[in-house]
């Protein structure tokens, strides 16, 4: 485990159980104990085997001599099976630890990266990738859309509307107002994610541009905007991202909330300095959030997604993989969420560069070694945001506000400062 | 990542904690039964030499 985690990620991955779970998410509450297991054998809290080098004790307790020992241990063959004993203790004990950190790893490895395994394996540029393309631009002022306020558009004194004391208002124009409620529409009827880029440019025009994203990321079009200011980025968290999609879309709108995942907060620490604020938009409301690029998760990410990039470079360097291929693979792979992103690529790259799976592999075990506590932190964290948006449709909103309330203390001590709000109005076509 | 997904990593956890609390049993016996086939050789060690020292 890393002895450098700060306390305060130490206490927040270790309360994560506070968040309420409904009876149906026993499995969740379960996978805590797991973790709280894990935690113990990890820091050898759980019950000790006795050391198989008690025999002198053995003998102190039987006053036997130690000639008698002596005697009696070569008649029962002590030397060579406590050695057979002592190594299968270590090897059982990196067994667990071996497959502790490969169950984590993908999650470690999507945080680590901010979403984007293309810019970690060193794309240099996205516009080949199969990657869809601006769709549309939305034209900054309209007479209409300026009478737009955030009280006519979001219901500010729901219980649901819940916020960190640290989130700093970023007024949002009456032109982002329209975007918003745009999006939330798109959150309903659009299968994939959507984003959006807001930013003022140097004529003091405000711009914003969509996009539908793919799982390859955003991160490169924000860091491109770096001649304007006020950069805002959106996105969707469509329904259909739901497993539990098609029955919700065919009930009565029910007030569930899908929070920012680990990946959206690792691209948030990534971006925190030239973007003012981050926003998901699902079907409901608006999660508004902001990172502390400074904060001590978001130092240990910095050092993992060093460290892989670095190990990457090695790996393209020792197998000759051309940038053509990698392009090719990870199109292949957009499809996939980006924890799962890697091992596809890997796997896909091993048919013409054979071994690279494996170097693949041992990359991920070699971060998950040195990374295994921040990976642990940023499941759990992905487990509270999925245990909030399954358990929500179920609830009262002032249940649920307790929830997001809770959720967003716990997102705080990580360094994320939320703030969540219910829009006013829901879509029509949905609400009948 | 979605909810199966996240069960299915929980639920590796779970196996792999499992796994190790079995491991450990085992060991545990084995362990035991070790500290136990020297008790009985040293107590037979013992009642030998008393019984040299007897006869």
């Amino acid at each position: 485990m890393n002895e450098e985690l700060p306390n305060q990620v130490e206490a927040v991955s270790s309360d994560h159980e506070e968040i309420e779970i409904p009876e149906q998410e026993s499995g969740t509450e379960t996978f805590a104990e797991t973790f709280d297991q894990i935690e113990e054998i990890e820091v050898g809290k759980d019950e000790q085997i006795p050391s198989a080098d008690s025999a002198a004790e053995t003998a102190d307790r039987l006053h036997a001599t130690s000639e008698q020992l002596d005697a009696a241990k070569t008649e029962v063959n002590y030397a060579e099976r406590s050695g057979v004993l002592e190594g299968k203790k270590q090897s059982m004990r990196e067994k667990f630890d071996a497959g502790v950190r490969r169950a984590i790893l993908p999650v470690a490895a999507a945080f680590a990266l901010g979403g984007s395994p293309a810019e970690a394996l060193g794309v240099p540029t996205m516009e080949e990738v199969d990657h869809p393309e601006m769709s549309s631009v939305i034209p900054d002022k309209t007479g209409e859309k300026k009478e737009l306020t955030r009280e006519k558009v979001f219901e500010t004194n729901s219980s649901l509307s819940q916020s960190s004391e640290k989130f700093k208002e970023q007024p949002a124009s009456p032109e982002e107002l329209t975007l918003l409620k745009d999006l939330q529409g798109m959150a309903w009827t659009e299968k994939n994610e959507w984003m959006a880029y807001t930013r003022r440019d140097k004529e003091g025009n405000l711009k914003t541009t969509i996009k539908e994203s793919g799982p390859t990321g955003g991160l490169s079009e924000i860091e491109n905007l770096d001649e304007e200011k006020e950069k805002k980025v959106s996105h969707t968290h469509p329904v259909e991202m739901s497993g539990s999609a098609p029955s919700i879309r065919k009930e009565v709108m029910m007030p569930f909330v899908m929070p920012p995942s680990a990946a959206d907060f690792g691209t948030c620490m990534d971006t925190s300095e030239i973007v003012a604020v981050q926003r998901v938009v699902d079907p409901r409301g608006v999660w508004e959030y902001q990172c502390d690029g400074e904060s001590p998760l978001a130092q240990m990410k910095k050092k993992a997604g060093e460290q892989i990039a670095s190990d990457f470079d090695k790996m393209k360097a020792d197998y000759n993989i051309t940038d053509e291929d990698l392009k090719k693979s990870l199109a292949k792979a957009s499809n996939d969420h980006p924890s799962l992103m890697f091992a596809a690529i890997f796997k896909d790259l091993d048919a013409k560069y054979p071994g690279v799976k494996k170097r693949g592999d041992d990359i991920f075990l070699q971060m998950g070694m040195t990374n295994a506590k921040f990976g642990r932190t940023m499941f759990e964290y992905e487990m509270a945001a999925s245990s909030l948006y399954e358990s929500s449709s179920s609830l009262s909103d002032e249940k649920l506000g307790t929830l997001i309330k809770s959720f967003i203390g716990k997102a705080e001590g990580l360094g994320m400062n939320m703030r969540y709000t219910p829009f006013r109005e829901l879509p029509e076509k949905k609400n009948k | 990542m979605s909810k199966e997904q996240l069960e299915e990593i929980g639920k590796e956890l779970q196996s792999v904690v499992a796994g190790y609390k079995d491991e450990k049993a085992a060991l545990q016996a084995e362990e035991n039964q070790l500290e136990e086939d020297l008790i009985l050789a040293l107590e037979r060690k013992k009642t030998e030499d008393t019984l040299k020292k007897l006869l």
